[in-house]
Parts: structure tokens; C-alpha cells; sequence
């Protein structure tokens, strides 16, 4: 099964930078992504953060999720289209197609598709206990920084248990059919039994929390230092912000 | 140590006690070893001396719970506790945090402690940057224990760590444990099915409705019933079967034949590739080589809802499938799927063969583990197959619950049923089935009628086996 959001074993640039420069980094894609409303310019971040998790050794990580964007950032593109009319008129018919709605869906999600790669980048190439320590270190409660962790080795988890879910309910007859009809049907048989057990484990994991003493273990001091690698992604990053300031300006 | 004395627990709202005059002490080198029924109130003893009835649970608590000489109420809470204190639940991949092996253990050691020499203590040198989602059951227990054995506490509680593992992962976390008690730790031990841990326990106490009943003893194993050898029409055929997951074989070249009629136990270790074989029957797994046939259908070229009517597959946790507000409508929803004729009619003989007639408008997740898989048995059965296939149906009952359900899958058999049944149990194996087959790497090792002798092909240059049955 393909995992997503988890750590990747490496020694790679992106590895051995500080988590706190990569989630500064994250931050300002974040920032960067709601600010700009230009397709260019957000094509150009996504693009820059693609080659910087190949460069780190997680290209593939990245690549593999391209086909779910693709389909999130049509839907995305669809939506737009069929709500929203500005600008010249690209298409007649019963609906109408502008450059305006095409422009801000492709914004839209391309938006999303740079938020979701460096996100990626972040979780693929820190080590759980790293990014915990950084988030302490930024002030983060340890209650928070304790729940993205889980949210984090869930993930996978999550999938197996959805995935033996769909069988069991398989092998009870239950086929809803293909289409968005038959995913929506479904849900109910899926979904319930996943939350439910989901939430019988949440008393075990809290429990295993408090019973290893992670709160008070999981401190600010496994952080690592500074080095060359984090000045090449602040460089890297103000170089966009730059440009980004840069387009703005000239508009 | 702990010291237990006179230990009367209510959980909150509850109308009567969970725990009843409890007096236990396990000291320092002992390994107090704790079985009975499921709802004795195991889980609930193994939460109190580990303080967290005290500190999270609220309740009546009455009598004294003393952890390492101090009250429990005493410790500023769990995080205080901790450092006297390990604890394993039984579901370990709750307990699994981190995204490797290695990084589990380091998150609960003290500064400076050697990971390395913890890893090969626990047998987990080479799985040290594996994903916990990717051990094995035994594996993940190995890395459970090993995280609440890192920070040298001096006691551990573990309840049901080997409830979901075969003989040998059982054994060697009972190798571990009695390591553990000769360095001095004090261990208590909840386990339903205990045959692993008699050996290395120092003691045994039984729990019965939440008091300390007579030392356990096990009930001696009754004569199997005699049911004249299936005679019927072949209802699987399984030929040169082979599976592959990623580059390696779960099944080389299965050769296998079940008639109409049988109870077939299937056993093997954990990885022998029992769970696949019978994945193979409903088409969830379709073959990478051979053939599979069952009630005539080829498995590759029927889905498996089709499938589904003929042959039911009960998984090992019955909670991946309940979703419905009512035991009925539980049971309703496959007899609907299946488009049995009365659905209603065979809704009720379900639940009455199971014997959760009574039950019916219960809440399913309100129903003890024992009765929530022999829902999960109704389910499949109110769809009329030929075939019921179950994955360690006796998974984490206790010796008590997993008669009934076997009870009821013999009953089943005696209407015609072939059953055909995945466990770790020998024992249960030997006493309910008409044929055992044991599998090893992906292959049939033997296959031999219950009580009679093995028969097994094995050919050394493939490594595959051809076997039949003499029963």
C-alpha cells in the first residue's frame, strides 16, 4: 500500500537541515500560497519545491502523490468554473467558461498542490521525535505537538484499518458500485466502523503517553543546529518571496 | 512492588463493583500470572495497580493500592507513576507512536541508555528503522514490551501481551519476561489463554466477576465428539495456488481439496501464510499462479460480493465490520446484500444459532468480545453460504467464550456447513476439527485427520507441498 505522510530513512540535504528552518519554510509556502493569486508564480513555487525533495531523496514521495493532486486540483478547477464568471469569455454554451474562473481554480489548485508538497517535504525528511522537539522549541504546548505527532503515525495506520474494513464489508456482499454514487454509498459502512475504532484507541495512546512520560521527555533539546543547508532554504525561500513582492509590485 | 489490599472499585455511574476485596502483592522477582473470564475484571485490576484508576478514571475506590512502597493516590500523577511503573495494553499497534523501531525505544529510555543493547535483547536489531505499521503481531509486542521496559522501571503490568501471537512469538516474550523477573522486576501478568507463561509464573489467581476466585486450573480437554469423515462433494479446489506480496511468496504452489461437510483447522506461525490462503476463498486475494474453485466458481473470474453467497469469511476482529445501531440490522445488512429470499426468517435463525436471538436489538459494540464474533459469525450466516471460513475466530476470548462460539461452529457443521477455520490453538484445533493442516513458508506441511496420521508431499527442490487428507 502506498503510505503517505511518513518519514523516509536518508542523509539527504533536506535531512540534515534543522526542522525549524523547514517549518519556517513550510510557514512562509503557506503564506506565500494564500498571498499570491498568480498561477505563474505559484507554478514556479510548486515546481521549486518538487526539485527540492528530489534533490533531498524524496522526489518519488512527492511524485506519487501527483495523481490524487491532479484529480483534487481538476475538481477544484470544475468547481470554479461552473460557479464563478470573470473576465473574457473563453467557452458559449450551457456553461460558460471564462479566463477569470479558469485563472483562479488553476490558482486554486496549484495552491494546494504547493502546500501539500511542502508539507511532504517536511514530514518525509524529519524524524518524528525532530519535528516534535522543533514545534517545543517554538513554543509549541506539548499536548499539540504530542497530537501531530500521532496524526502523523496514524496516517498509515488508518489506511490498513480502512482497507480491512472495505474487505470485511466486501465479504458481507456489500458492493456500492463504482462513481461517486457508489463511493458515497459507501461511507456509512466504512466510516463508522474506522471512527469507532479509532476512538477506542485514543485511550490507549493517551494512556501510553502519559505511562512513557512523553510529555516531559519530548523537550526542546534533541534539536540540531544550524548549518549550511538551512541558509541555502532561507536563501531559496526570500529569493521567492522576493519575487513574489517583485509581481506584485509590477501589477 | 505492589501491594493490593482489599481493593473494591466502582467505575463511575456503574450500579455495582468492577473489582470486589481484591488482596495482591507482587514483589520484586515474581511473575503473578492473572486469567479468567472475559468481564472478570482483568483489564480493570491491571488499570488499578497501575494507578490509573487512581489519577484518571474517577470511580469509588475503596481499600489500598501501594506502588513501590507509596500509595498510588500519593504520586502527583501518571507521569510520576511512570517512573515506578511500565505497562503494555493488549493492542499494541495503539501503544506504537513513533515512526520507527528505534525511535520508540528512544523516546522511552533515560538519557544515555543503549538502545543497541535493548534492540538485541528484544530480538529487534534488524527492524530498528522499520515502520511499526510493518512488524508482525509478535514484533510489535517485542517493541511494546521493549519501550516499557526501557526506562528501567522496576514493575510491569502487561495485559494480554500475547493475545493475537502464535505458540512460538508467545514463547519468546515469555523467554523475555523471565529474563526480566530474574533481574528483580516484579510483573504482573493478565493473559486468557496462559499455556505460554505457566512455566515462568510464580503464581496463578483467577478472576471471577471482579473477585480472586481459586488458583486456575485448566479443564481437562474433552474427548472430540465423533462425526462421521465428510463424504461430500469437493467444495474447494485449490491447485498449484502460489501468492507473491512484492517480491517474496506468502504461497508456493498450494495443492488442496476440502469436501462438502468438513471442519478443516487450518494451523502454522505467524507469516506461514494461513490468513492469505483464506483470503483466497472469497476472492479478496485473487491467484499470481494456479486456480482456485470454490462451490465450482473460479475465484478469479467472480467478484467477490458474487462470491460472498457462497462462501462467509469472518475476520479475526469482528469490530472491522459493525456498523449497524442493532445486533439485527448487523445481521440484516449481508442477508440484504446477498438477496437471500426471507431475509427475515434467516436473519432470526442466525442470531438463534448463534445464540444472540436475545441480543438482538443490542447495540453490537455493547456486546462482549465472545458475543460481537459470534455476530460476526450470524452475519456471514444470514447469507446462506456453503462455506464459512473464519480467521482465528477465538482471538482474545477466554477458554470459557471460545467453547461457545466453537460449540456453535460445530452445531453448524452438523447442518451441513463446511468450516474451515484459521488458529494458533492446537489444542482447540485437535478437539473441534475433522482435519488439520499445518502450514509453514507459504506451503502445506502436513495435513492429517484430527487424531489420525499426516500425509505430506513435499518436494525439496521447490519447496512446495501436494497434500491430502486421510480423514
Amino acid at each position: 500500500m502506498q503510505e503517505i505522510f511518513q518519514y523516509r530513512n536518508g542523509n539527504g540535504i533536506l535531512h540534515r537541515m534543522n526542522p525549524i528552518t523547514k517549518i519556517a519554510g513550510v510557514t512562509a509556502v503557506v503564506v506565500l500560497a494564500v498571498l499570491s493569486a498568480d498561477p505563474v508564480f505559484l507554478a514556479a513555487m510548486t515546481a521549486a519545491i518538487l526539485v527540492l525533495g528530489i534533490a533531498g531523496g524524496v522526489g518519488r514521495d512527492l511524485l506519487r502523490q501527483v495523481p490524487l493532486l491532479a484529480f483534487l486540483g481538476g475538481f477544484l478547477i470544475l468547481i470554479t468554473v461552473l460557479t464563478l464568471q470573470i473576465g473574457d469569455v473563453i467557452l458559449h454554451g450551457p456553461v460558460v467558461v471564462t479566463v477569470g474562473a479558469v485563472s483562479f481554480g488553476l490558482a486554486l489548485a496549484l495552491r494546494f498542490c504547493a502546500m501539500i508538497f511542502a508539507f511532504q517535504v517536511l514530514v518525509a525528511t524529519t524524524m518524528p521525535t525532530a519535528l516534535v522537539g522543533a514545534l517545543r522549541t517554538l513554543k509549541f504546548p506539548a499536548d499539540y505537538a504530542l497530537m501531530a505527532l500521532i496524526a502523523l503515525r496514524f496516517i498509515p495506520h488508518l489506511q490498513i484499518e480502512g482497507k480491512k474494513i472495505q474487505e470485511a464489508q466486501a465479504a458481507r456482499g456489500f458492493s456500492p458500485g463504482g462513481g461517486i454514487g457508489g463511493k458515497v454509498r459507501g461511507l456509512v459502512p466504512v466510516l463508522v466502523p474506522l471512527i469507532a475504532n479509532a476512538l477506542g484507541k485514543a485511550e490507549v495512546i493517551g494512556l501510553t503517553i502519559d505511562l512513557r512520560g512523553l510529555r516531559t521527555r519530548l523537550s526542546a533539546s534533541g534539536t540540531r543546529t544550524f548549518g549550511r543547508p538551512d541558509l541555502l532554504l532561507v536563501a531559496g525561500i526570500s529569493g521567492l518571496a522576493v519575487c513574489f513582492c517583485a509581481l506584485t509590485l509590477i501589477r | 512492588m505492589i501491594e493490593v489490599r482489599d481493593l473494591t472499585f466502582t467505575y463511575p455511574g456503574a450500579p455495582a463493583p468492577a473489582l470486589k476485596g481484591i488482596d495482591l502483592t507482587v514483589r520484586p522477582g515474581e511473575l503473578v500470572l492473572v486469567t479468567g473470564p472475559t468481564g472478570a475484571g482483568k483489564t480493570t485490576l491491571c488499570r488499578a495497580v497501575a494507578g490509573i484508576l487512581t489519577h484518571e478514571y474517577g470511580g469509588r475506590i475503596e481499600g489500598s493500592i501501594r506502588i513501590a512502597g507509596r500509595a498510588a493516590g500519593d504520586y502527583r500523577g501518571m507521569e510520576e507513576v511512570a517512573r515506578a511503573i511500565g505497562m503494555v495494553f493488549d493492542d499494541a499497534d495503539a501503544q506504537l507512536i513513533f515512526s520507527t523501531v528505534g525511535e520508540e525505544i528512544r523516546s522511552a529510555c533515560a538519557e544515555g541508555a543503549d538502545i543497541k543493547e535493548i534492540l538485541e535483547r528484544f530480538c529487534l536489531s534488524r527492524h530498528s528503522e522499520q515502520a511499526p505499521h510493518t512488524l508482525s503481531g509478535g514484533e510489535k509486542q517485542r517493541t511494546v514490551l521493549a519501550a516499557a521496559v526501557a526506562g528501567g522501571r522496576p514493575t510491569l503490568i502487561l495485559d494480554e501481551p500475547a493475545a493475537e501471537l502464535d505458540p512460538a512469538s508467545a514463547g519468546r516474550i515469555a523467554a523475555i519476561l523471565a529474563d526480566l523477573k530474574g533481574e528483580g522486576r516484579a510483573i504482573l501478568l493478565v493473559e486468557n489463554t496462559p499455556d505460554a507463561f505457566c512455566e515462568i509464573a510464580d503464581r496463578v489467581i483467577r478472576l471471577e466477576a471482579g473477585r480472586i476466585a481459586a488458583p486456575a486450573s485448566r479443564a481437562p480437554e474433552e474427548a472430540r465428539a465423533a462425526i462421521a469423515p465428510a463424504t461430500g462433494d469437493p467444495v474447494v479446489r485449490i491447485a498449484g495456488l502460489t501468492h507473491r506480496y512484492g517480491a517474496g511468496f506468502a504461497l508456493r504452489g498450494i495443492d488442496l481439496t476440502i469436501r462438502a461437510g468438513e471442519f478443516v483447522a487450518v494451523t502454522g506461525e505467524n507469516g506461514s501464510g494461513k490468513t492469505t490462503l483464506i483470503r483466497h476463498l472469497n476472492g479478496l486475494l485473487k491467484p499470481d499462479g494456479g486456480s482456485v474453485e470454490v462451490c465450482g466458481m473460479d475465484t478469479r473470474r467472480h467478484p467477490v460480493h458474487a462470491l460472498a453467497r457462497k462462501v462467509g469469511l469472518v475476520f479475526q476482529n469482528p469490530d472491522t465490520m459493525l456498523f449497524e445501531e442493532t445486533a439485527e440490522r448487523e445481521v440484516a445488512f449481508g442477508a440484504r446484500n446477498a438477496g437471500v429470499p426471507d431475509p427475515e426468517n434467516s436473519v432470526r435463525s442466525a442470531l438463534m444459532a448463534v445464540g444472540l436471538l436475545d441480543r438482538k436489538d443490542t447495540y453490537p459494540r455493547h456486546l462482549s468480545r465472545g458475543e460481537r464474533q459470534r455476530l460476526a459469525v450470524a452475519c456471514v450466516l444470514a447469507m446462506g453460504p456453503e462455506v464459512i471460513v473464519l480467521d482465528e475466530p477465538t482471538t482474545g476470548l477466554s477458554p470459557d467464550e471460545a467453547g461457545i462460539v466453537m460449540d456453535h461452529l460445530r452445531r453448524l457443521q452438523e447442518t451441513g456447513v463446511t468450516v474451515i477455520m484459521v488458529t494458533h490453538d492446537h489444542a482447540l484445533a485437535r478437539r473441534y476439527a475433522d482435519r488439520i493442516i499445518t502450514m509453514e513458508g507459504g506451503a502445506i506441511m502436513t495435513d492429517r485427520a484430527a487424531g489420525g496420521e499426516a500425509t505430506c508431499r513435499r518436494s525439496s527442490s521447490t519447496g512446495t507441498a501436494t497434500a491430502s487428507s486421510t480423514g
